[in-house]
């Protein structure tokens, strides 16, 4: 028997099917990615700042540590600010957004494109009636509504009302394909809208959310090394106490050691 | 209710609705991200030269300098974030990497397809603004305001 025909006959297969799991594995996760809008810019342009900035200035200069880390330092505390000032545009301009859309506020005449609670409603009450003559059916029917009020349309509701819409009777099946095929166009143009909206209002509001980086960063950065400065003194006190011990401690030591000290402060800041 | 009127004027322009159904075009939808992102910084870059050279509180040899060096990284940011999104979202570039590395999906076209489409944003975005943006362009910003700086270095006073 050949234990090395055996062993490498094991293996190459196991590593093959290995990686195209991982393959697989890595398809499966990409295609549940969604909603790649405003907010995945805002997230790697904050990524880019907060750590791809501070990691190169700390390989690539040849400027003294201490400099280094200062510059490295300012990149992830404006990054910060940046994004606790950028969210909130995001956040509450698509919640503004989504409200006005399903209120009807965008609407224009019969045109509602951007209304997405009246294609949902649509939807789900022509599902509902396709479904009610099969018990099966108005259960998986009712899961399915439930999903979209509680976590609103994504693609694993997508392929669950897909594989219940095969299960209905052909005339019913072409009327609710339509109707969530209306459903997903008003979805998806509602989200664009929304991202392209929230462009709009970035840059509108640029100059302002610039204006407050600059007056927040450089508090910011005084409140971290405020805290380096008190080692700086501690590290004075020890001088200090080492000085007086050399000196034997009397007073007039003790004046013009305080006056050194003092002196060694100032131009330890600067 | 004006801001309504406005929102909703804006969002049915015949602009907006145009662009709204080009989205669905996955190619389309990761350049228009691209752009957004890029327009935002020029435009911050734009501000910041604006405020530089407006701030009398600045000496002028290094007003200059700073004003230079933001319109240089503004510009440059631009171009390089442009130049390398839009070959990293080639079509035939895509296809070949999608198809090489999601290999074991390639007959179930609906995974396929959405796979290929998020990666293809992700992988742009994160070329285009924390590789080209953050490490290429300050490399290449800064070697342009030098020269800039001393181009009249060796000339004869």
């Amino acid at each position: 028997m050949n234990i090395n025909r055996i062993s490498a006959n094991n293996t190459k297969p196991a590593f093959k099917g290995g990686l195209a799991a991982i393959q697989k594995n890595a398809a499966k996760t990409f295609a549940n990615i969604e909603g790649i809008g405003e907010g995945a810019s805002i997230a790697f342009d904050f990524l880019g700042k907060a750590i791809v900035v501070p990691a190169v200035i700390m390989l690539a200069s040849k400027e003294p540590v201490e400099k280094k880390e200062y510059s490295a330092l300012k990149n992830p505390v404006a990054a910060i600010i940046q994004l606790a000032l950028e969210v909130p545009v995001l956040l509450l301009g698509s919640k503004a957004i989504e409200k006005a859309a399903n209120k009807g506020l965008l609407d224009k005449g019969q045109n509602k494109q951007y209304n997405e609670k009246f294609y949902k409603d649509s939807f789900t009450s022509t599902l509902k009636d396709a479904a009610k003559e099969d018990s099966k059916n108005a259960k998986n029917a009712d899961k399915i509504i439930n999903a979209i009020n509680t976590k609103g349309l994504s693609r694993k509701i997508t392929e669950s009302a897909e594989d219940l819409f095969e299960t209905l009777p052909e005339k019913s099946k072409v009327i609710t394909k339509k109707a969530f095929q209306d459903y997903g166009t008003a979805h998806k143009k509602l989200y664009h809208l929304q991202n392209r909206l929230c462009f709009i209002a970035a840059i509108v509001l640029t100059p302002l959310i610039c204006a407050l980086e600059n007056k927040l960063h450089p508090i910011v950065m005084d409140k971290i090394y405020e805290k380096q400065s008190l080692g700086i003194k501690e590290k004075l006190n020890i001088i200090k106490q080492g000085i007086y011990a050399a000196h034997g401690g009397s007073a007039s030591n003790h004046i013009s050691i305080h006056a050194f000290m003092n002196n060694l402060k100032k131009g330890g800041a600067q | 209710m004006k801001i309504a009127g406005i929102l909703s004027n804006i969002a049915n322009s015949k602009l907006m609705t145009n662009h709204i159904q080009k989205c669905d075009n996955p190619k389309f939808l990761t350049r228009t991200l691209l752009l957004t992102s890029v327009a935002k910084d020029v435009f911050a870059y734009g501000l910041r030269v604006k405020n530089t050279l407006e701030n009398d509180n600045i000496p002028e040899d290094k007003k200059k300098f700073s004003a230079h060096m933001d319109m240089a990284t503004g510009i440059t940011t631009a171009l390089v974030q442009i130049s390398t999104g839009f070959l990293m979202s080639n079509e035939k570039l895509q296809d070949g990497i999608a198809k090489k590395l999601f290999k074991p999906v390639l007959d179930d076209k609906k995974i396929f397809n959405a796979a290929k489409s998020s990666f293809s944003a992700i992988s742009t975005m994160i070329v285009a603004t924390l590789f080209a943006k953050r490490i290429l362009t300050p490399l290449i910003a800064s070697k342009i305001v030098y020269k800039a700086e001393h181009k009249n270095d060796n000339k004869p006073a």
